[in-house]
Order: C-alpha cells, then sequence, then structure tokens
C-alpha cells in the first residue's frame, strides 16, 4: 500500500511538473510578450502596455483576424453539417459497420496532415484530378481556379479537422439513449419539441466539445493556408507566425496568441455551463 | 354497459416475415386493470408499443375513446407509458420530469406546480422534488416515472414491466401501492408482465399471449381454476397433465379412463363424446395424498377420502417450500406426479418418505378437462 502512494504520487508530480514547464511556463511568457513594448533590436523590451492588443483590433490587424474568424466559423459549421448525419448513422450502426467506419473516420491520421494538404494541391491545381473530371464530363470548357483560393483553404482545413468534429458527436450520441425520445413524445412532445428540450440538452457537450476542436485550429493551421492559399495571410496563425518570424514583432504576434487563448477560455467555459446543466439541471419550482 | 375506453379489433404486427402480434383483439373498460401475460417473446411488449403508438399495426385497428388510432403519433393519444427502464429524462430533476408532459401541452406555471406536487404527493416524493433523477434509488425512481406518466391523467396508463428491476420485497410493495393508486385515480391501467403472480395480485382480468396470440382473457381466479389450453395451464402455476379417453357421457357425468381407472368428472353437458381424447388437468394443491398403510389402518380416514377411486403410485422425493411442502410421486403408470401439501397445525415435519406406498385423489369437479393435444 506504502509503495502504491509512493508511485501514485510520483506520476502525479510528473505530469504536474511536465505540465508547468511546457503548459503553464510557456504560456505565462506569452501571456507576459503580449503586454511588452516592441523592441527593433531585441524583439522585445519589458514593460506593461495594452498597445498590442490595440494594435490587433485596429485596421488591417483586425481584418485579418475578423476575416479568419469567419473562415474558421464558416469550416466548423460546414464540419457540423458533415459529421453530424455520419456520427448519427454511426451511432445507430451494428457493430461490425460501426467498427469500419471507425477504421475509416482514423486512418487520414496514419499520414502527416502536411503530406495530406500537398496531396491536395494535387487535386485541386489547373490541370489537376478535379478539373480533368469536369472536363471530361464536359462540364467546363477550361479549368477552373481552385487552388490558391479562399474556398481550396476551406476545403483543406475541413477535410483536415472533420474527424476532430466526428469523433465527440458520435460519442455524445452514442451515449444518447433513443428511448428518451419515445418518452419524451409519450409525454406530448412533438419532432421539434423532443429535439430542443431533450436531445440537444444531452448532446450539446459533444457538439461543443467538436466545435472547439475544430474552430481553434481553424484560425491557427497556417501551413494549410499556406498551401492551398497561396501567399496571403488568411489566419491568425498566418499572423501570429508571421509576427514571429517575418515581421519580428513579437508583441503583436504574442497578443494574437492570448487572443487565440482567451477565446479557448470562453468555449471551455460554455462548455462546463452546458454540462453543469445537465448533472445539476435547472430548479424550476 | 358505458363505451370502452380501448378496442383493440384484429390487430396485427409484422416485421417482415415475422409475426409479432397476430390478430389480437381485446376491449378495456373504464377504469380496468388490465394485464397482458405472457413469455418474453409472446408480443406482449409489442401490443402495448401499439397503444401507445410507437409501432403501426400492419393490420387492424386501435379503438381510443371511440377515435381510431391510425396514423395518430404519440403525443397526440390520450395514453402515457410507464417504461421498464423508467427513462427519467436525466438532465432534469424529478419535479421537471413530472412537468415535462403537462408543459409540453401547454398547462400555465402556476397550474403545473399544483398538479405536479399533487403527484408527487401520490408517491411519496414530495421531499424530493429538486433532486436529480439520477441521485434517486431504483424506487424511487420507479416512483418518478409513475408520477411523470399518472400527472397527464391519461385515458390508459401503459405499464411495460414496470416492477423487473426492483428486489422481491420492493416489487411486493409496488404492487399493492400500484393497485391502490389505479383505484383512487379511476384510470385505466394495461400492464405487461412475465409474472404471473403480480398480474393475479393486481389485475381484474388477464389476458395470457402466447406467439402473438391470445390464449385466454379472463379474471385471474377463471384463468387459474379453468385455463383455456394447455399453455395457459402451464404457464400460470404448476399444473399435472393426465391423459385420458372419454368412456361415457350422461348429462353432467363424464366417465373418463385415467391411468387404467375409469373416474367419473362433472362437467358441462354434450361437451364430450364417447371415445374422446382428452386431458385432465389437476393443480397441485388439490390433490389429495395418503399413504396405503393409513388408509388401512383407518376405516374413518377410508370413509373421508372421496368417492373418486383413487390413482396409486409411490413417493419419489418431497421438496420443502417453507408454508407447504412438494410430494412428487410416481404413479403405477409411470407418470409423475406433484402434490402440494400443507403443515398440519400439530405436526412440522414432512409427513411423507420417499418410497411410501400412497393413493391420489381430488375433489371432483376441481379438475379441468381439455380436448387432447400432443
Amino acid at each position: 500500500m506504502r509503495r502504491d502512494g509512493l508511485f501514485r504520487r510520483l506520476v502525479i508530480a510528473a505530469t504536474v511538473v511536465w505540465m508547468a514547464v511546457f503548459g503553464v511556463v510557456p504560456n505565462l511568457l506569452v501571456l507576459g510578450a503580449s503586454v511588452s513594448h516592441p523592441s527593433p533590436t531585441t524583439f522585445l523590451s519589458p514593460g506593461f502596455t495594452l498597445g498590442n492588443y490595440a494594435l490587433l483590433l485596429d485596421g488591417i490587424h483586425a481584418q485579418i483576424l475578423f476575416s479568419s474568424l469567419k473562415l474558421s466559423a464558416a469550416v466548423t459549421a460546414i464540419c457540423f453539417g458533415l459529421a453530424y448525419p455520419f456520427a448519427a448513422l454511426l451511432a445507430r450502426a451494428g457493430r461490425r459497420t460501426r467498427h469500419v467506419l471507425l477504421v475509416l473516420v482514423v486512418i487520414p491520421f496514419w499520414t502527416n496532415s502536411l503530406v495530406r494538404t500537398y496531396a491536395m494541391t494535387v487535386l485541386l491545381n489547373t490541370s489537376g484530378l478535379v478539373n480533368r473530371v469536369l472536363f471530361a464530363l464536359g462540364l467546363i470548357d477550361a479549368p477552373l481556379t481552385l487552388l490558391y483560393t479562399t474556398g481550396a483553404v476551406v476545403a483543406g482545413l475541413v477535410y483536415t479537422l472533420l474527424p476532430f468534429m466526428i469523433l465527440p458527436l458520435y460519442a455524445a450520441l452514442d451515449r444518447f439513449d433513443p428511448r428518451l425520445e419515445e418518452a419524451a413524445r409519450d409525454l406530448g412532445a412533438g419532432r421539434f419539441q423532443v429535439l430542443w428540450y431533450i436531445k440537444l440538452p444531452l448532446v450539446l457537450p459533444g457538439i461543443i466539445t467538436g466545435c472547439m476542436l475544430v474552430f481553434l485550429p481553424g484560425l491557427g493551421m497556417f501551413y494549410v493556408a499556406d498551401v492551398l492559399g497561396g501567399a496571403k495571410t488568411m489566419l491568425v496563425g498566418n499572423f501570429i507566425r508571421d509576427q514571429f518570424l517575418v515581421t519580428r514583432q513579437w508583441p503583436l504576434g504574442a497578443a494574437a496568441s492570448t487572443l487565440l487563448t482567451m477565446i479557448m477560455i470562453v468555449l471551455l467555459l460554455i462548455y462546463w455551463w452546458s454540462q453543469r446543466r445537465i448533472h445539476e439541471g435547472k430548479l424550476d419550482v | 354497459m358505458a363505451e370502452p375506453v380501448l378496442e383493440l379489433r384484429g390487430v396485427s404486427k409484422r416485421y417482415g416475415e415475422a409475426v409479432a402480434v397476430d390478430e389480437v383483439s381485446l376491449t378495456v373498460e373504464r377504469g380496468e386493470f388490465l394485464t397482458i401475460l405472457g413469455p418474453s417473446g409472446c408480443g406482449k411488449t409489442t401490443v402495448l408499443r401499439l397503444i401507445a403508438g410507437f409501432e403501426q399495426p400492419s393490420a387492424g385497428e386501435i379503438v381510443l375513446e371511440g377515435r381510431s388510432m391510425a396514423g395518430v403519433p404519440p403525443e397526440r393519444r390520450a395514453v402515457n407509458t410507464v417504461f421498464q427502464s423508467y427513462a427519467l429524462f436525466p438532465h432534469m430533476n424529478v419535479f421537471d420530469n413530472v412537468a415535462f408532459g403537462l408543459r409540453m401541452r401547454g398547462f400555465a406555471p402556476t397550474e403545473v406546480r399544483r398538479r405536479v406536487l399533487d403527484a408527487l404527493r401520490l408517491v411519496h416524493l414530495e421531499d424530493l422534488a429538486t433532486r436529480m433523477v439520477d441521485r434517486l434509488s431504483g424506487g424511487q425512481q420507479q416512483r418518478v416515472a409513475i408520477a411523470r406518466a399518472v400527472v397527464n391523467e391519461p385515458a390508459v396508463l401503459l405499464l411495460d414491466e414496470p416492477l423487473s428491476a426492483l428486489d422481491y420485497r420492493l416489487r411486493k410493495r409496488m404492487q399493492i401501492e400500484l393497485k391502490h393508486l389505479q383505484r383512487s385515480l379511476g384510470i385505466t391501467f394495461v400492464l405487461v408482465t412475465h409474472d404471473q403472480e403480480e398480474a393475479f395480485s393486481m389485475s381484474d382480468r388477464v389476458a395470457v399471449m402466447n406467439q402473438g396470440r391470445i390464449a385466454q382473457l379472463d379474471t385471474p381466479t377463471a384463468i387459474y381454476e379453468t385455463p383455456a389450453n394447455l399453455f395457459v395451464a402451464r404457464f400460470v402455476g404448476e399444473i399435472n397433465v393426465l391423459p385420458g379417453v372419454v368412456v361415457g357421457c350422461v348429462e353432467h357425468m363424464t366417465h373418463v379412463e385415467v391411468e387404467g381407472r375409469v373416474i367419473p368428472l362433472s362437467t358441462p353437458p354434450g361437451c364430450w363424446q364417447v371415445g374422446n381424447k382428452v386431458h385432465v388437468l389437476l393443480r397441485p394443491e388439490d390433490l389429495r395424498v395418503e399413504t396405503l398403510r393409513d388408509l388401512d389402518e383407518d376405516p374413518e380416514l377410508r370413509a373421508s377420502f372421496g368417492r373418486v377411486p383413487a390413482l396409486l403410485g409411490v413417493v419419489e422425493e418431497t421438496v420443502y417450500k417453507g408454508a407447504t411442502y412438494d410430494v412428487i410421486l410416481r404413479l403405477d403408470s409411470g407418470t409423475m406426479l406433484t402434490a402440494t401439501e400443507f403443515f398440519n397445525e400439530d405436526d412440522e415435519t414432512v409427513y411423507f418418505r420417499p418410497g411410501d406406498r400412497v393413493a391420489v385423489t381430488w375433489v371432483q369437479g376441481w379438475e379441468t378437462v381439455l380436448a387432447y393435444a400432443p
């Protein structure tokens, strides 16, 4: 028993140290950098200013931020639209079908996502597979410009992030007891009311998890925008990368990075709220 | 007689080739407690799901309060269900679970509150209104499920094996409570169960189902005492089945040759003709067993033993049951019989010993005679 306790404490301690060194400390450094003054020679000079955040919400930067949020929201919406029917099918399928489908969802992870993104250029360029098929079918006379468009970036992000939406949705729908739908209808609820009062609240944590896992990378996966979107700065991720590696404005990059963290915290709060609603319920007496 | 609250007219349900429910017709009177009793897979739950509207019949018609339910979805039927698994909403507390049906029907909040609290009082859960349902015991969840259904004052309350998840003692108590609840509310109950004791102790009438059909629909007493066929006879309690042949019919008296003896049985006139093959059915507790030794030694006992010529056999073993014990005996023909004996007030030991030569008889009229079926 004694050794067992020691082992457990060691494991916990190791995890805590790991999280502190590689999680908390870097985040604090980024937070610190985001309120430092920019410096052309030393990357940043210590101090306290909210100027970086003000700069972030100003003019061209705000535009990048806003269009990236919009793009990622669109990616999240498309992923949800594609993933929900598939996850519902998965949750209802027999054991064997379910295993096969789940393996199909996981297979793309066997290849590095950067490689898969490059593979998409082969499909999308002017002499690529998509154009050749459309041409052969007589649907187009001249090749379409597919690569280096916003559409290509959206397609690439959806392709890369779809499994992250499918898996939590599947987990939530699989846990959902379909007999509750019958019970609700038995008590007089129509199809819409069943969805709104019974199914949605119980599946909501899965939906939020999926959206979180898609929306945040959708802001940050700069290499997808680089490979499929050309030289345009489309995502907050590209912007941050550029601040650190190209224009060397570390404080501004750190501020953008902190902003992403804050968006994540907000999403986590929403998730926590939806969970709490399930487990504590609302008192309506 | 008043209009029946619920009527099934030749209702069938087929899934491809398989027939789950086969031309079931039954009528449920207002305020009645009807139980559908049958082994698993007999189609009893499907009947309930057809009434609730979760399934549509392949043929036939369901009429609720004079209205055909064809094409009417579950949410617009005046029936509510207590599910076997309870199916309580896990993200709501007790109050919200019970209030759900009323809210769906648009009752004002004050009215919802009044009715829900009334319903909770009815099932003794008024103190747990704000408790989440996953923090309730099985028995309490059961009560929530009942309150959630009865609060809507349905024309018919459907109960799908509602007590099967409870332990024996709690199940006994809930049987009595359910019966009281049904009487005091005056709501029509249709209950599905595979437990004959449960069916008998609560119901006004019992429909015994087998392979999608109703094998017999009658009062518990009639079903137990005069089963309509061998399936019902064997399904509700233990029974001894003796093959026989009718050898004589005179008015109310039929002489049947059973186990090599001709025994007079009282049956309705015109039922049987000489030569008919029959089954004579006897409940173990209706059999009277005495040892030949006692009968020889005691003329008084012999005199009281009855007019029916006794069947002779030997005791194989006795099985202690607590308040009673079963005597398993082998007749001289080789047929096995089970007789249930009560302990005497002055003698609490098992009287019969394996190897005892015994005579078996019964009170004439307590037997049931059915046409022979292989």
